[in-house]
């Protein structure tokens, strides 16, 4: 389960760059205030991030950038 | 795959119903598809029972009540099959039924006797200020700790330094491969591992509706008038 855990996280880590590009081409703003939250580490600041990252305003950019990945790389999908 | 398997997992581990059965209904289609066949016939009843499940019933299972947990932590609930292992194995070591009886009537009392005994124990323990319980702290829990989270991010790193080597989300081909030896597959090969979820859907989705037409008959019927019936899946 471990191993299945961090893998999956190492793969996230790999992927990050590419969803960073994507997001400042189709929300800005949005990228601005994920960085701008990610450098702190405080309990609110944490869990503002939670709630922009489960807000329908990161969903559908993130599921996009997932269907963007499909189709452009059999292996991504996979 | 490993996703609906990690949210299966929180879903026991934080005792979250909807999350519970959410993420076994997607895990439903690879059981099919991957010959699983008890776990795809009884998995498919045990959906179809989840959803006609009495409301009170139902009502406990939102709450939580459907995994059981033995200290007041965090992340620590285990389904109630798992936690009766545990108490078989408080039986069979040291201190608990090995060495001490091999009698049927004496095995028995020790058994049926436990609540007992474990509720004798706790009332001392609390007597004695000597509890279980914890506070509600995220670092008493085993993978919160400094040491497991370093090791958990060196591990990480690793991980991802070993797939970028790979090439892994850099080189885009048109084609599954192995990573290791970049070994490419067949199109019969890449249409199964990659539809595979699809492909299993409409078989899952007939045999459910079956089945849940069949558990509302049996509900709505009272048992004693039905004859023994046997149903196969």
């Amino acid at each position: 389960m471990r191993t299945h855990k961090l893998t999956l996280q190492a793969l996230w880590q790999l992927l990050r760059p590419q969803l960073n590009t994507h997001l400042y081409s189709v929300d800005v703003e949005l990228r601005a205030e994920l960085d701008s939250l990610e450098s702190l580490s405080d309990t609110e600041s944490i869990s503002q991030m939670v709630d922009t990252l489960t807000s329908e305003r990161f969903h559908q950019p993130i599921l996009n950038f997932v269907k963007l990945l499909k189709e452009e790389d059999p292996n991504a999908e996979f | 795959m490993v996703s609906k398997m990690l949210y299966f997992t929180r879903a026991r581990r934080d005792g979250l119903w909807e999350l519970h059965l959410y993420a076994f209904r997607r895990m439903l289609p690879f059981f099919f598809r991957y010959d699983y066949v008890n776990c795809a016939r009884w998995g498919t009843v045990y959906l179809a029972e989840m959803a006609n499940v009495p409301p009170d019933i139902l009502l406990e299972f939102q709450q939580g009540n459907f995994v059981v947990k033995h200290a007041n932590r965090r992340f620590n609930q285990v389904s109630p099959d798992q936690s009766t292992e545990w108490l078989n194995a408080t039986g069979k070591k040291s201190g608990g039924l090995v060495g001490f009886t091999k009698v049927a009537s004496s095995l028995n009392r020790w058994t049926l006797s436990y609540n007992f005994r474990t509720l004798i124990a706790s009332h001392t323990k609390q007597m004695f200020h000597v509890t279980m319980d914890d506070d509600d702290d995220i670092y008493t829990h085993t993978e919160c700790t400094k040491g497991r989270r370093m090791k958990d991010d060196g591990d990480e790193a690793r991980m991802a330094t070993s797939l970028k080597q790979h090439g892994v989300f850099q080189n885009k081909v048109d084609t599954l491969y192995n990573m290791i030896n970049k070994d490419l597959v067949t199109v019969s090969i890449q249409e199964s591992l990659l539809g595979a979820q699809c492909l299993e859907k409409n078989s899952l989705i007939s045999l459910l509706k079956n089945v849940s037409i069949w558990l509302q008959i049996m509900t709505s019927m009272s048992i004693s008038k039905l004859p023994y019936t046997r149903i196969k899946l």
